[in-house]
């Protein structure tokens, strides 16, 4: 050629370097495209792809008659989308006007856009809001671009603190629900049902998200819309509680003013629980919305009808009753005298009528619940006897109603003081027989006494579902009534427990309770409290032709006397249940017997 | 190996794959701008590139290259002016005063000058073959190319002398420079490079500065006393080790010690100069390139971009027209500079082997011109020829696929930019001139 060799090798090395970049890149981009290939087409698709997901609603909780009890809401809420470098004043005239319009307070609202700037990840600032006060706030947004409003469906439970054991709250998934409802598919800021119905129920009160999904550009502005899929609803869940008499247990509850107190109603051929107030229960509304300080405010969530134990008092009369006439020893017309006092030998024991109820026979001395009467009672038939009924009433035994935290309640018998390596004296069998002592029991467990007083001796476990209901209607799942056990008593003795009870009502300690065409048993009680005031019972059943008897028991903390607490709120449980207005005692100011 | 091809006027090869190429970047381009509201007037910008290139390419295939060579010095000079002139009558665009704006569109003079810049060195070296076996020659065209680069710097047209290092590094040596100053030249790079290295590494890493290597440097890099006790300290050093060096081996020359000294005090002077210099765009690329995840929404966002789009194409790509990541505008830049990425979107690795095979053919075929052109000019031309498109290749694909940070640099035939396409056109044509004339007679 030219005799350019030398250069020509200079420039061979060149290219050598050339055709080694070469194969950097050949290597570099069959790793791109082949080895990361399913690695950059997700990515790309979660570009291009945005998808707004409309959440499937869910089911709603309703009573037997029909009331929800548990909705949701479309609630407003604002979101601020930080920016670096922002405006201290500006951020000062966004807070005023979100403070302004959503009603917040100030400071709250600049701390949290401040918190949101430092971290600089969007984030809510307000919610709960109606959809006028949006609207007035996508005005604001105008002006300041960095908020956006976002429609949520937040859970609502109309009647606030109804039925806060059994309904539950939802509220947003912490660590340990994450990890059990991730794998479900749940999105990591999903409301999950926390306790009670809500969450045993939380697979069937979910509805199914629905979404759009969208083709975007770059700018996230819309460019085809690529399918949808519709959302669905949750499936309902009916509960047994019937409205009407539910609200008559809360309202009566509510006009006491007493702080604590619990009434439960159960229907006695099937178990269903009617109605569980507790007052004060807790506003579940209270977990929906977004707090920081939730965790200073002090919440009652003691469940008291299963949880609560109180010394059953004079209620406990009846338990003595039966155990007096199942033993034989004791007949209807058996007679004892009360002076105001009984000497047991070494102890002078008190009837609380200090002028004493001279001379009654059984039916009498329950329905003035006379305490002289069964501490003779007492002493004759002992306390093994007493035991016994006790436990075949399953007083010592957890119902089994599906919730947590149910205790059991304590017989404080001669056999328990055996097994603690104790000695029994008669004091503490005249002491058992009107129930005070160690004896404790749960309302729901005096409930219980009331349902097999009324049906003939059965026990049924209670339950609060009735059914699962889909939203085109279909039942999905139905309870039916479970037989838990069954107490064999004397004929005999369920009609003098029954006269006797008729008769606390008609004319003894339970007046307040007689209702016109209904047939109301009951029976007071007074619980002694060494802390404080007495606790105030109030049991009974009641039966009308057309309808199942019911079981109703009621306990009112420190409500001192059972017939002036606890007495009315039966009352207006058991009219509420026969839809009935009418009072056989018209006037409230009747003079009570005070026990 | 010398071949001798057999009398063919016009080597197809280079028609060919520049052919493809140019076939290519069309469709891609079209595809990018889809969504693009000024697209009429790309298309029309581009159809109107490409025939001014191909007429300017068929004229100066005509023209006997060898013309360049008379007046090689009044071109580069009517270049520098060129440059001188933008600076005053010019447009700003993305922050530097780079173009003429023209009735239906613009011309960047930097792209022309570098044609002219190239076959002036050509001229030179093959007249002054030995020029560059000295320190004095080196000096010598330094300072003749000088001007050049300070023109450019004024704009400032970084990304364009970034790209012009290629074409002067083979022309260098090819002409013979000798090595050790290219050795010496790259040292003084690194010495420059380091200061403002160090800033960007502790901007990424704060827990770097634990390194008492990473903390000295840090120290020393602003203009204050430190830099004073540095220069002290480091001739004193030196002065030291040579005097023990000398002890052991007297043969070894003061002059090293002094040089190397030179060249670290100048290359700490520059590095702390360019450190201030430097905007802070320049700084989030690099640090970008490092860690693309430091600014995915900023500077990170064109890389990672483009990585998505390449990799999401996968074998056969996604389709022509149909590439989502271009099309949606997901990819910035994606008509220019990273048009690579559309190529990869759209075609998949076909269309990237394809492409890498074109760009080796041109640079292929251009050796080929070079052993076989007739005239040492022609020869010292194809070899800047061939460094300047290698340089294409290597900056703007090793970009795209994380080899190098972001440049602004394009490819050539395949990206969008009407001067580019002319102006590479233009040296296709210088190169087919070359071609046919290698076995005339003069």
């Amino acid at each position: 050629m030219l005799g350019y060799d030398k250069d020509s090798e200079k420039l061979d090395k060149v290219y050598r370097v050339f055709y080694i970049v070469l194969v950097f890149f050949i290597i570099k981009i069959i790793n791109i495209q082949i080895v990361n290939h399913s690695y950059y087409l997700e990515l790309s698709e979660k570009n291009r792809i945005r998808t707004v997901a409309k959440l499937g609603p869910r089911g709603n909780i309703i009573s037997s008659d029909g009331e929800v009890l548990a909705k949701n809401k479309i609630s407003y809420s604002v979101m601020y989308f930080p920016r670096e470098k922002m405006d201290e004043e500006y951020i000062k005239n966004l807070s005023k006007q979100i403070s302004k319009i959503s009603s917040t307070e100030y400071n709250a609202v600049l701390k949290s856009i401040e918190k949101i700037q430092k971290g600089l990840k969007p984030a809510k600032i307000v919610d709960g809001l109606s959809v006028k006060t949006a609207m007035y706030l996508y005005e604001v947004k105008n002006v300041f671009p960095e908020i956006e409003i976002m429609e949520e469906n937040i859970r609502y439970y109309p009647m606030n603190n109804m039925l806060s054991h059994i309904i539950g709250y939802t509220a947003k998934m912490d660590e340990n629900d994450w990890k059990y409802y991730s794998a479900k598919g749940y999105s990591f800021d999903a409301l999950v049902g926390k306790t009670g119905v809500e969450k045993k129920y939380e697979e069937y009160l979910k509805g199914k998200n629905g979404g759009l999904f969208m083709e975007v550009d770059n700018r996230g502005r819309l460019v085809r819309i690529m399918g949808f899929e519709k959302w669905e609803k949750g499936n309902d869940v009916k509960l047994t509680i019937d409205y009407s008499v539910q609200k008559a247990a809360e309202e009566a509850l509510n006009k006491l003013p007493y702080k604590r107190g619990a009434a439960v109603c159960l229907d006695s051929n099937t178990g269903k629980v009617l109605a569980y107030a507790v007052k004060p229960g807790y506003d579940l509304n209270y977990f929906s919305s977004y707090r920081e300080d939730k965790k200073n405010e002090n919440i009652d969530e003691f469940n008291i009808p299963i949880s609560g134990l109180y010394p059953p008092a004079s209620t406990f009369k009846i338990i003595t009753t039966i155990a007096a006439v199942e033993s034989g020893k004791i007949k209807e017309d058996t007679k004892f005298y009360c002076p105001g006092f009984y000497d047991a030998g070494n102890r002078v024991f008190k009837c609380w009528e200090k002028k004493g109820h001279k001379e009654q026979n059984l039916i009498d001395a329950l329905a003035n619940s006379c305490d002289v009467y069964y501490y003779n009672v007492g002493y004759i038939i002992g306390p093994y006897e007493i035991e016994n009924v006790a436990r075949k009433f399953r007083l010592n035994e957890k119902t089994g109603i599906d919730l947590p935290y149910e205790k059991p309640g304590k017989i404080f018998g001669p056999k328990s003081r055996m097994d603690s390596k104790g000695y029994w004296f008669v004091g503490d069998t005249l002491n058992m027989a009107i129930g005070q002592g160690e004896t404790l029991v749960t309302p729901i467990g005096m409930a219980m006494v009331m349902m097999a007083l009324s049906n003939g001796g059965i026990f049924y476990k209670p339950y609060y579902v009735d059914s699962i209901i889909k939203s085109d209607g279909k039942v999905l799942l139905k309870n039916e009534k479970e037989f838990a056990g069954r107490i064999e008593l004397k004929e005999e003795t369920y009609n003098i427990i029954k006269k006797a009870m008729r008769r606390v009502v008609t004319d003894g300690t339970g007046k307040i309770c007689d209702i016109k065409g209904i047939d109301v048993y009951g029976k007071t009680g007074t619980a002694q409290n060494p802390h404080g005031k007495d606790h105030a019972w109030f049991v009974a059943f009641a039966e009308k032709e057309g309808k199942n008897p019911i079981a109703v028991s009621v306990l009112v903390e420190h409500g001192e006397h059972g017939s002036s607490a606890a007495a009315p709120v039966a009352r207006d449980i058991i009219k509420a249940y026969y839809k009935t207005n009418s009072d056989k005692n018209e006037s409230v100011n009747e003079k009570m017997i005070i026990e | 190996m010398i071949t001798v091809d057999k009398k063919r006027k016009v080597d197809m090869w280079l028609i060919l794959a520049v052919t493809v190429l140019v076939s290519i970047g069309t469709v891609s381009i079209f595809s990018s701008i889809m969504m693009l509201d000024f697209k009429e007037r790309i298309i029309r910008t581009h159809i109107l590139a490409v025939a001014i290139g191909v007429a300017a390419m068929i004229f100066m295939w005509i023209l006997d290259y060898q013309v360049l060579e008379e007046y090689s010095e009044k071109i580069y000079v009517f270049s520098l002016f060129l440059l001188l002139l933008v600076l005053f009558i010019g447009v700003v665009d993305k922050g530097s005063r780079s173009w003429f704006r023209l009735p239906f569109f613009s011309v960047q003079p930097s792209e022309i000058a570098r044609i002219s810049l190239i076959i002036f060195l050509a001229s030179y070296f093959s007249k002054n073959k030995n020029v560059l076996k000295d320190f004095y020659g080196i000096i010598k065209v330094f300072l003749m190319i000088l001007p050049f680069f300070i023109l450019m710097m004024k704009q400032p047209d970084f990304s364009g002398i970034l790209i012009t290092f290629f074409p002067l590094a083979v022309m260098f040596i090819v002409a013979g420079v000798n090595m050790s100053y290219l050795y010496m030249f790259l040292f003084y790079i690194f010495v420059v490079l380091i200061i403002p290295m160090v800033g960007v590494v502790v901007n990424l890493y704060p827990s770097y500065l634990n390194n008492p290597v990473i903390e000295f440097l840090y120290e020393i890099s602003y203009f204050n006393i430190n830099m004073l006790l540095f220069g002290v300290g480091l001739g004193v050093f030196l002065f030291l080790l040579w005097k023990i060096i000398h002890k052991l081996n007297p043969v070894v020359e003061y002059s090293y010690f002094i040089l190397i000294y030179a060249i670290i005090v100048s290359g700490y002077f520059s590095g702390v100069f360019v450190k201030n210099q430097i905007k802070d765009y320049q700084y989030k690329r690099i640090e970008s390139f490092i860690n693309p995840g430091s600014d995915p929404k900023g500077a990170g966002y064109n890389i990672i971009q483009a990585r998505v789009a390449l990799g999401s194409g996968g074998v056969k790509g996604k389709g022509l027209f149909s590439g989502t990541q271009s099309r949606l505008g997901f990819v910035p830049e994606r008509h220019t500079d990273f048009i690579f990425s559309v190529v990869g979107e759209e075609m998949g690795i076909f269309g990237v082997f394809l492409l890498f095979w074109a760009y080796a053919v041109i640079i292929n075929r251009i050796k080929k011109i070079a052993i076989l052109s007739r005239t040492s000019f022609g020869y010292f031309l194809s070899a800047g020829f061939a460094g300047l498109f290698m340089g294409y290749f290597f900056v703007n694909i090793g970009m795209i696929l994380g080899f190098f940070p972001v440049a602004g640099v394009p490819l050539a035939f395949v990206s969008y930019g009407g001067t580019n396409m002319v102006a590479s056109f233009i040296i296709i044509g210088i190169l087919q001139s070359i071609y046919t004339r290698r076995l005339l007679i003069a």
